[in-house]
């Protein structure tokens, strides 16, 4: 019993930090139509931020994870002006730019603190919750809860706000949208700066529970493309249900089976839904 | 006379190619009455490796001074000062050779590699110029690899006698599972380990490795507890990856023996966890402000002195690589003085017919069967144990015998993994 609840804790503070990482993704593929493959290192940037804050400058974990959200964030509006707005009519230009930054973002880590050093945050939230014979990590709690919180402002952003109205004009029909008086670049910039900002919290989340390395944006990315390309791309509401189903199904194959078999499977899902449903789970249907 | 002058006789082409012969021959007679001893830290001093680099030059700096100290070393009745050179291989292959180039134009005559990927850069290299090279990876050797030696830890030998520990302790303890990171050195430890259990009687229950970009290690930990294993060991996992996977097994409220190599991040384990659940956990790495190492590190000359004049040299930087180093030294100023030479045919054949003293004592050559070399000194090991947040040597175990007496397990744990000489790409 007791492997039965970690293992859903552990797939639901998956869900969620994998949640917060794919809504990002596809909410700059929505809007701008870019593959940000240096996605994966904005989340690694915020778990280095995190871990600078609050051990070199010794503030407290919450000021370390405003720090990562806000840097990531400028490393998102820089990458807008700098690279994306240039190439915007250059689609594989973009791509070919974010891997890029990828490479530059990871070389930029192994400078600033190597790559095997042993880099710990001190989470705020240290033990677990125990319950009868069972213990529920409080950070791991934490996450899952920030996470939700973090959802339900992005939703409420989207959907009540003249902002998320501009964003959702522009997903649909850019320049359409553009007609209307709405600034594509304004939008553009402050959506690079939403979608880096949620990749830098999920990594100052999770800093307390993984192992930082240089190199730890890379397994996040790939998942976060299987879970945007399930989820229909372009869809942050098949983000969230593509990051909970997939992050559900690995955490348990992981447990139960083998890491290695869960990344197989989850690859297999993928390619099961493209074949089966083009789309994605909630992806719009495009006539021909 | 202008014309006279201005001539090439024989006799100035005779004197100036004399001058230049002299010039070029200057720096080998300047060598000659150099009486200095030159050994290499051919090791990375910046980078990522250099938390391993640094202390083993910094180790190695310390015993070069108090051997100088102590009267340096004999050779054929001329005592000789030992100098270390340090070149930043950074990990690098295109560095290291560059380094192990450098070391010949200096006549260095021993060289100290961490293992692994600078080794492989150096192999052909060594080879050709005859470089004596010491490794702290055993997985290095192999039958082309003619001047390598393992002087100083033979990983993963010293699992067998941990495994046996572990039953003269746990007696009762019966189910035990495994896990490891993906990669060789993880394989060949965790067969070895295998081997361990398998020979003292123990159930392994959960036996699995996980993936080098893992970074949540919640998942792994809840498999291997699933199992409801009562001891559980954790390989050679790296340093963070054992942090992570010890905080795991606490939280998941794990209780009974840890085991893992090298425990290098306990204090950082206890802060994470508590004194209560680190005690009892077996390592092999001892340290050295412990009373018990100047009677378990017999050929490592005042091991406690040694450790202190780090300290004081190098105040917090001591780690693993701190005396790692300087044990290979000391094993090669054993065999100098023994052969009476640095030269490195020689300075081989002496030291396999006589054994150097070990740093935890007698030692034999070892390694034919598992790495097709013999160029593994094999000595005894230690035993440690957390006690109240820190490591004690609990005893000195055979690293050899313990090889002898539960051979067939080892070779049948090796052919399962394809770790055989023969079996190895």
């Amino acid at each position: 019993m007791q492997i039965l609840i970690d293992t859903l804790l552990n797939s639901a503070m998956a869900s969620a930090a994998t949640a917060l990482v794919a809504i990002g993704l596809a909410l700059v593929f929505g809007v701008m139509r870019v593959e940000n493959f240096a996605h994966g290192e904005l989340y690694m940037v915020g778990a280095y931020v995190t871990w600078y804050v609050s051990t070199d400058l010794q503030l407290t974990y919450f000021s370390a994870l405003v720090c990562a959200v806000l840097f990531t964030a400028l490393i998102g509006a820089v990458m807008e002006v700098a690279l994306f707005r240039r190439l915007r009519s250059n689609p594989v230009g973009c791509l070919i730019v974010t891997i890029g930054v990828l490479l530059v973002l990871q070389t930029a880590a192994v400078w600033f603190a190597g790559i095997n050093r042993t880099l710990l945050v001190e989470s705020p939230f240290p033990g677990a919750l125990r319950v009868s014979s069972f213990a529920l990590p409080w950070h791991r709690l934490f996450v899952i809860v920030a996470a939700i919180v973090l959802m339900l402002a992005l939703t409420w952003l989207l959907r009540r706000t003249m902002f998320g109205w501009a964003v959702r004009a522009m997903a649909q029909d850019r320049e359409a949208a553009s007609l209307q008086g709405i600034s594509i670049g304004k939008i553009s910039i402050a959506a690079m700066m939403l979608s880096a900002g949620l990749a830098g919290a999920a990594g100052g989340l999770m800093a307390p529970i993984v192992r930082i390395s240089p190199f730890m944006g890379q397994p996040v990315i790939i998942t976060a493309f299987i879970v945007i390309i399930m989820g229909g791309l372009g869809s942050v509401e098949g983000a969230i249900i593509a990051s909970i189903l997939y992050s559900t199904f690995f955490t348990f194959v992981s447990t139960y089976i083998d890491s290695t078999v869960a990344a197989i499977a989850g690859l297999c899902i993928m390619l099961a839904v493209l074949i089966f449903m083009p789309s994605g789970l909630m992806g719009r249907t495009e006539k021909v | 006379m202008l014309r006279s002058s201005s001539r090439l006789t024989r006799r100035h082409v005779l004197a100036a190619a004399g001058a230049t012969a002299s010039a070029l021959a200057m720096p080998n007679i300047v060598r000659a009455a150099d009486p200095k001893l030159r050994v290499g830290a051919l090791l990375p001093l910046t980078g990522d490796l250099a938390l391993w680099g640094v202390p083993g030059k910094n180790g190695a700096d310390v015993w070069a001074a108090r051997t100088n100290k102590a009267g340096g070393i004999v050779v054929d009745g001329v005592r000789h000062e030992v100098e270390v050179v340090a070149f930043d291989g950074a990990y690098i292959a295109e560095k290291t050779l560059q380094g192990a180039r450098s070391f010949i134009d200096q006549d260095v005559k021993y060289t100290m590699v961490i293992g692994g990927d600078d080794w492989s850069a150096l192999q052909d290299f060594s080879n050709r110029n005859k470089v004596l090279t010491s490794t702290l990876y055993v997985t290095d050797l192999n039958p082309d690899a003619k001047y390598l030696l393992a002087p100083v830890e033979v990983h993963p030998l010293y699992f067998g006698c941990g495994a046996e520990y572990l039953r003269k302790v746990e007696p009762k303890v019966k189910s035990v599972a495994l896990c490891a990171q993906d990669d060789l050195t993880g394989r060949v430890a965790l067969a070895y380990w295998r081997a361990g259990f398998d020979a003292h009687n123990f159930d392994i229950v959960k036996d699995e490795y996980f993936d080098l970009a893992t970074t949540d290690f919640a998942p792994v930990v809840s498999s291997l507890l699933a199992s409801k294993p009562e001891a559980v060991c954790l390989d050679t996992a790296y340093p963070s990856f054992a942090l992570l996977l010890v905080e795991q097994l606490y939280i998941q409220g794990f209780k009974g023996r840890i085991l893992h190599a090298g425990l290098e991040l306990l204090p950082d384990m206890v802060k994470r966890t508590s004194v209560e659940f680190m005690e009892g956990a077996i390592t092999f790495f001892p340290r050295f402000d412990d009373p018990a190492i100047s009677t378990s590190a017999v050929g490592f000359p005042d091991a406690t002195g040694f450790y202190q004049d780090v300290e004081k040299t190098y105040p917090g930087g001591w780690n693993n690589t701190s005396w790692e180093f300087p044990a290979c030294l000391e094993v090669w100023k054993r065999a100098v003085e023994a052969a009476n030479t640095t030269e490195p045919d020689a300075l081989l054949a002496s030291m396999k017919a006589n054994p150097p003293e070990h740093m935890f004592g007698p030692a034999k050559w070892w390694g034919e069967d598992l790495f097709g070399s013999n160029n593994a000194l094999v000595g005894a090991w230690p035993i440690v144990v957390v006690k109240g947040g820190k490591v004690d040597i609990v005893q000195m175990s055979n690293q050899a015998a313990w090889y002898e007496a539960h051979r067939d397990f080892v070779i049948k744990r090796f052919e399962e993994e394809q770790l055989m000489p023969n079996q190895r790409r």
